[in-house]
């Protein structure tokens, strides 16, 4: 994996108040890389400064190893979805998408923004107004515009912040396909855990302009080292649906990755029991079922949660009448 | 008073006003543009233009438009040869008159345009003069129309003034027709409809301004 953007040493003050400290950062090409941090944080600063929106005062980052100088060509490498959506309000849909190729002059601006719109499932909005679209839609037509200047990077500042849950996952969805397909690397600020957990693959927390932990998500999340971060990823936010009855049952499809006990023992660092199990290894891969107790305290049993979720486990909790 | 010489005076009325609106906007909107550019919270912000602008700006406001009409009867008869007596002689005092305010409605309708739309033009790469001609005329053209119909209700009324230097027109007709009858003029027919003509002017051209407005302004659903 290429580094595609450095930020070394970012430092900025709006008067007194120190914005950002010291930030640091290192994103590999085709990361999903998710800033997590409470409003206020310096987290929109910061996406704001590498895309050249606000200035910092000292610091520089790098862009392919190169010192990035927020030129037009940059610009468009870079390029920036918004909480609101921020769609020209007096085009259509498809003249929003072709603004950003009449820029600099595109000759094929509106082939490509028929194919960009299409892409994101757009194909029969063309010529509605940003009035006439639901928030999701409007998100869609946000990104169809980004991608119009070829971006390697795509930042998106509480992009999913003003849309309901479902809309939210197919916003994620469609970023994350892109990130696939494209390999375009995308940076997502966000004070949703959720978010951030559902899509990305390295996550940084930022508190009081600092940023207090990085690395892969899955450290990150399963043993947080600072108290800000176990306070983001464990209170008020989540509620873990895991209370009520004592037993969890993990469903093997064979896409699960064994040993779990042990997985689960090491990277949560909590202690299951197994109560029951029924599974079979067929090919290396395990079918079956297998039904834990649950851990003693919340905290653990978040733990055990997130644990599951992050691996893509099947689980739902069942009463002692399940065995 | 025969209806064609009203006729005349409703031709003059509106031919000045729009004249006048023309060249008001025709160095007004640039103004107005540069004043929004260069606020502090423009696309381009800079004090020294910006006060320099909202200066003269601030001055041309103050000075009352009989004042400037005096002022202006030099420069009229330098253009049109003459200074004074017809229609044409008000209309570069009406401009100058109308200048400051026009500013002023283009720098408003410019400002309320949201800033994200313009951040967000401007992080695909935009110049700020794109981001003039593409994202704020383009978003505030709704605004922009209703304003110009305050520019131009604003321009009829200076037509009063027109009495002063014999320009004509609907309203100084209205005052020539009492000095013509000053005993009688409230008993004659031609008084009450040069004003109901006035009245008449004057709202149908705010309600056409408000009409336009609307019919072209897409943030509202249409229909």
């Amino acid at each position: 994996m290429s580094e595609i953007l450095k930020i070394v040493n970012l430092n900025k003050k709006y008067n007194e108040n120190v914005v950002l400290q010291d930030i640091n950062l290192s994103i590999n090409k085709g990361d999903i890389y998710g800033i997590l941090g409470l409003s206020g944080a310096g987290k929109s600063t910061l996406v704001r400064c590498i895309n050249g929106l606000e200035k910092f005062d000292s610091g520089k980052i790098l862009f392919h190893d190169k010192e990035v100088t927020f030129n037009r060509d940059y610009r468009r490498k870079v390029s920036m979805i918004f909480q609101s959506f921020n769609l020209l309000s007096q085009k259509t849909v498809l003249e929003n998408v072709k603004l950003a190729g009449d820029i600099v002059k595109d000759k094929d601006s509106l082939e490509k923004a028929k194919r960009l719109l299409d892409l994101v499932d757009l194909k029969d909005k063309y010529n509605s107004y940003p009035s006439e679209l639901s928030g999701g839609q409007m998100q869609r037509v946000a990104i169809a515009r980004s991608l119009m200047t070829d971006p390697e990077i795509l930042l998106s500042d509480e992009a999913t912040s003003a849309l309901d849950p479902e809309t939210t996952l197919s916003i994620l969805d469609l970023l994350k396909d892109l990130n696939e397909k494209m390999g375009l690397t995308i940076i997502i600020i966000s004070h949703q855990m959720n978010v951030i957990e559902k899509i990305c693959n390295k996550v940084a927390i930022i508190d009081k302009s600092k940023i207090i932990e990085d690395g892969e998500i899955y450290n990150v999340f399963l043993s947080p080292k600072s108290d800000i971060t176990k306070k983001l990823i464990y209170s008020g936010h989540i509620n873990t649906k895991l209370d009520g009855k004592k037993f969890i049952k993990v469903i093997f499809n064979g896409e699960v990755e064994t040993p779990i006990i042990t997985n689960i023992i090491q990277n949560c660092n909590i202690l299951v029991s197994i109560v029951y199990a029924d599974s079979r290894a067929i090919k290396d891969k395990m079918y079956g079922q297998m039904i834990f107790k649950l851990p003693y305290y919340d905290e653990d049993i978040e733990k055990l949660e997130r644990y599951l979720k992050l691996n893509n486990i099947h689980y739902e909790e069942v009463g002692e009448d399940a065995f | 008073m025969p209806f064609n010489e009203i006729f005349k005076m409703f031709y003059e009325t509106i031919i000045i006003t729009v004249i006048s609106t023309f060249f008001a906007y025709l160095i007004g909107l640039p103004v107005g543009v540069l004043l929004s550019v260069t606020s502090k919270n423009g696309i381009r912000p800079n004090k020294t233009v910006n006060f320099i602008l909202g200066g003269i700006v601030n001055i041309l406001r103050s000075v009352p438009c009989l004042i400037i009409i005096v002022i202006c009867i030099p420069i009229t008869r330098g253009v049109f040869n003459y200074g004074t007596g017809y229609w044409y002689t008000i209309l570069i005092p009406l401009v100058i008159a109308s200048l400051g305010f026009t500013a002023r409605m283009v720098e408003q309708s410019l400002i309320d345009v949201p800033y994200g739309e313009i951040e967000a033009v401007k992080s695909l790469g935009a110049t700020d003069f794109q981001l003039i001609t593409k994202v704020l005329l383009v978003e505030a053209r709704a605004s922009l129309i209703s304003g110009i119909a305050v520019v131009m209700v604003n321009i009829i009324g200076y037509t009063s003034f027109a009495y002063n230097i014999g320009a004509g027109g609907l309203i100084s007709g209205v005052y020539s027709f009492y000095r013509r009858n000053s005993g009688s003029y409230m008993k004659e027919i031609y008084f009450w409809i040069l004003i109901i003509l006035v009245i008449v002017l004057v709202q149908s051209t705010q309600e056409l301004g408000l009409f336009i407005s609307k019919k072209i302004d897409k943030r509202r659903k249409n229909k």
